[in-house]
């Protein structure tokens, strides 16, 4: 299985011609004829592509999107057009659109789409789950290492950080070889980016 | 003498009429005439002495002035017959240049005639191609929707020629049948989707029916929704269709078409604008007493009361957009069908443009 897709079409034909050619391709495809159906029975916790049509009767496409992001949902989205806005499509991609696809389109293309965006799905999840182990190792300092752990991030040096907190340079010296221990980084430079990440 | 003074005062009052020259030579000798006349009986009662056996030979002055006068009286005669064959010749003359301008006349009439019968086969060449531009402005409206409408089959089409040509290159494997019977279908059926939208297309777009035919207005009314569906769709707008079965007229097609796509697009623009929660349509075809009455009714902001005394005039631009064209247009068309076209204000808000035309046509009417 290399991944989950949702398909929001209003058009049944064109819905199920999506799924069947992308569940040939081995992709766990789900259907749904309106936005609504779509809110309503879609999980959103696993990851997954959305296919969604620009044009449907009760919402655009944009409409969907907007909900979506405003839920918190941040589902890689590949719009379906036959006959978009230019500022349908600006608008789309301002809001991060992984592709825009106009019917008729080849299978290729849509395949590709979808892996670009199963990938960035991917990518984001890891980043995500790096962000949260950051977050609960730094949650795991003692209030002073966090102090010492702020400064170092700051960019200041051990001398400065002593100064600032009032306390002797071999202290802090202490101090980070710790912080540097319980956040598991190499060196101040890869607390920096794990911090600031 | 009371004679001839009679006559003298009978052609002074001719010539203060009619101031000929042979009038005033006539009054001239006339008064000459008199006056001799006059001389004359004094010297004949002068030198009278009562024995002559004849009055003329007893003085030669007054025979010669009897003479004279006789003469003169000849001399007036010709004048007066040369006066009167004068005044014949000029009324004949008169009478003869009547009847040539007369005629003149009745041509350059037979010419204005032709000249307002050319002009309105021009207006009627002009209205057909507004007709004509028209009806590319109607549809043009809806391109994108119709567009959009053939992309679909096409897609479908698309995918599921890729996913065939995969499943067939897939050699290991045993042939899924079923899978394949069931794109074959697919392709059939989006196929005939896509033409079904062409064809409705070429319909409304065909010239060929110059004639009046027997055709049946459900049908037309069908054609109309079909291309209008994906715009109407777009935008949310239901529609309710109150038509009977069929609803056979003698009419010209494209006209009627023509009418019933301009009042659709004029109920989506309408509503297009309009905060309406549910957008509706209503179209309605029924008999009224031998005559075909279609209806067409939009629940959006209905026409504004001070546009609604000029919305048929031509150039009465009361929509936001458009040339103020469509409506003049059926006015005009549906007239040449003997039909009328009114506007109905909806209670509860809304417009609602009916259009009623006779079933048998029997003249096709150029109205001026």
């Amino acid at each position: 299985m290399r991944g989950h897709v949702y398909v929001v079409d209003d058009d049944l034909s064109v819905g199920q011609s999506i799924k069947r050619l992308l569940s040939f391709y081995d992709y766990h495809v789900q259907f749904y004829s309106s936005s609504e159906e779509f809110f309503d029975k879609a999980s959103f916790n696993v990851p997954a592509v959305l296919l969604l049509d620009m044009r449907m009767p009760e919402k655009s496409g944009i409409d969907v999107q907007k909900r979506l992001l405003d839920a918190g949902i941040g589902m890689p989205i590949i719009f379906i057009s036959g006959e978009s806005l230019p500022q349908e499509i600006v608008s789309g991609m301002k809001n991060g659109a992984v592709d825009f696809l106009f019917k008729p389109f080849e299978a290729e293309d849509l395949v590709n789409a979808v892996d670009h965006g199963l990938q960035q799905q991917e990518e984001k999840a890891k980043h995500d789950a790096s962000a949260n182990d950051a977050k609960q190792k730094y949650a795991s300092l003692t209030n002073r290492q966090k102090q010492v752990c702020d400064y170092l991030v700051q960019g200041l040096d051990n001398k400065s950080i002593a100064a600032n907190l009032g306390v002797t340079y071999d202290a802090i010296k202490l101090h980070k070889r710790i912080v540097l221990e319980k956040m598991q980084a190499d060196s101040v430079v890869v607390l920096t980016r794990m911090l600031l990440s | 003498m009371a004679i001839s003074v009679f006559e003298l005062v009978e052609i002074y009052r001719n010539i203060r009429l009619d101031r000929a020259f042979l009038l005033k030579l006539i009054f001239f000798l006339s008064a000459i005439q008199f006056l001799m006349a006059l001389t004359t009986t004094y010297l004949i009662l002068q030198s009278l002495t009562g024995v002559e056996t004849n009055i003329l030979q007893s003085n030669e002055g007054g025979s010669l002035g009897f003479w004279l006068t006789f003469s003169l009286h000849l001399v007036i005669y010709v004048v007066v017959n040369s006066f009167l064959y004068q005044k014949l010749w000029d009324s004949e003359k008169k009478a003869h240049d009547q009847l040539k301008e007369s005629r003149l006349k009745l041509t350059s009439v037979t010419k204005e005639k032709d000249q307002v019968a050319e002009l309105l086969q021009e207006r009627d060449a002009l209205v057909n191609q507004l007709l004509r531009a028209n009806k590319t402005v109607a549809t043009g409206a809806l391109s994108a929707s119709i567009a959009h409408e053939i992309n679909q089959p096409l897609t479908v089409i698309q995918m599921n020629v890729q996913l065939l040509r995969e499943l067939m290159s897939v050699q290991d494997k045993q042939p899924d049948t079923k899978m394949q019977v069931e794109l074959v279908e697919e392709i059939l059926k989006n196929n005939q989707r896509a033409s079904n939208i062409v064809k409705s297309l070429r319909s409304i777009f065909s010239e060929q029916t110059q004639d009046f035919e027997r055709v049946d207005v459900v049908q037309i009314i069908k054609s109309v929704l079909d291309i209008s569906k994906a715009e109407l769709n777009s935008k949310n707008i239901t529609v309710t269709l109150k038509l009977p079965d069929e609803a056979f007229a003698n009419i010209y097609p494209q006209e009627i078409l023509q009418i019933i796509l301009n009042l659709f697009n004029n109920a989506i623009a309408s509503l297009s604008g309009s905060s309406q929660k549910h957008k509706a349509v209503v179209v309605e075809l029924s008999y009224v007493d031998e005559q075909l009455r279609i209806s067409v009714e939009d629940n959006g902001p209905g026409v504004p009361e001070p546009n609604e005394a000029k919305l048929f005039e031509l150039l009465a631009d009361t929509k936001r957009t458009g040339m103020g064209l469509g409506l003049w247009l059926c006015k005009y068309v549906i007239s040449r069908h003997d039909g009328t076209i009114w506007h109905e204000r909806v209670a509860a808000g809304g417009a609602k443009f009916c259009v009623q035309f006779p079933i048998h046509l029997v003249s096709y009417k150029i109205r001026n």
